[in-house]
């Protein structure tokens, strides 16, 4: 009796493991390099332009056009996950891409704002995704296919 | 029987190892980007000497090419149940700036791919970061 519980137990034990039900996970993930420490406060808004920013911080991940000027974001993913998980397989998927707008929305770092005349305006920093979609400008586009058309100038 | 079982569970026993390297867009030559000269190169004559950029912006009248070439390096070890997996993502990015007449203006390059790293999670990474 006792033998034939002992086997039942290692039975369930090896369906659980060969089904990768069980999983123990441990994930470092870094991505590009956020501002060096300090490189932010040597930037002065008012006084600043872009080739002081250009020249300290490099190449930015983005540039945005916004409703004053345009915008240039710096950022970095560094991440560690450790876990265990238990799944019960009803079902299977396997997404093997690599999603770059997943990512772009977990990045963190600064965009600062700069006026026409590329001089630097404002500096935030945070999750890039929260920082500058509101104050881009949208640009005119041409309307789909429902009906509307842009509008034709007037004969005569 | 017991060789067959010895065997099979040494096998799973055995660790899983990955690493794996990728990278997207083409490299990015330094001695090109040192040819860029603000107030002088022309948008055409940046195409010819870096090729077509990854993305275009426009800012009102003027433009912001960019050119980017990343490498990612992943290091992974999977025993059993326990998974380890370390990444590690670098780029080559130059953004040029030109004005209403694409005449370049600013120029802002950082050459960090190489940086990139074969690293497990616990692996230390120097970095120094806001």
């Amino acid at each position: 009796m006792k033998r034939t519980g002992s086997f039942l137990a290692a039975a369930c034990l090896a369906v659980l493991l060969g089904g990768g039900c069980l999983s123990v996970t441990w994930r470092r993930e870094h991505r590009f390099q956020r501002p060096p420490r300090g490189s932010l406060a040597k930037l002065e808004p008012g006084t600043s332009d872009l080739a002081d920013c250009l020249a300290l911080l490099g190449a930015p991940l983005f540039v945005y056009e916004t409703p004053d000027g345009f915008a240039i974001a710096y950022g970095g993913l560094a991440t560690t996950d450790r876990g265990a998980s238990a799944t019960l397989p009803l079902s299977r998927s396997v997404d093997a891409s690599f999603s770059m707008r997943d990512v772009d929305r977990r990045l963190r770092g600064a965009v600062l704002f700069f006026d026409e005349d590329y001089r630097l305006m404002i500096v935030r920093r945070g999750l890039l995704r929260r920082l500058p979609p509101g104050d881009r400008r949208e640009r005119p586009r041409l309307v789909g296919d429902d009906g509307m058309r842009p509008r034709q100038g007037r004969d005569g | 029987m017991r060789i067959t079982i010895l065997l099979l569970a040494c096998s799973s026993l055995l660790p899983g190892c990955l690493v794996s390297r990728s990278t997207v867009n083409e490299p990015i030559s330094a001695q090109s980007v040192a040819r860029l000269v603000p107030g002088q190169t022309t948008a055409a004559e940046t195409a010819a000497l870096l090729g077509a950029p990854t993305d275009v912006v426009q800012l009102g009248r003027r433009t912001a090419w960019r050119y980017d070439y990343t490498i990612e390096k992943r290091a992974g070890l999977a025993l059993i149940v326990v998974g380890l997996l370390g990444t590690d993502a670098h780029s080559d990015r130059v953004w040029v700036f030109f004005d209403e007449d694409d005449v370049l203006t600013h120029v802002g390059a950082t050459l960090a791919s190489k940086d990139a790293e074969y690293a497990l999670p616990w692996s230390a990474l120097h970095r120094d970061s806001e």
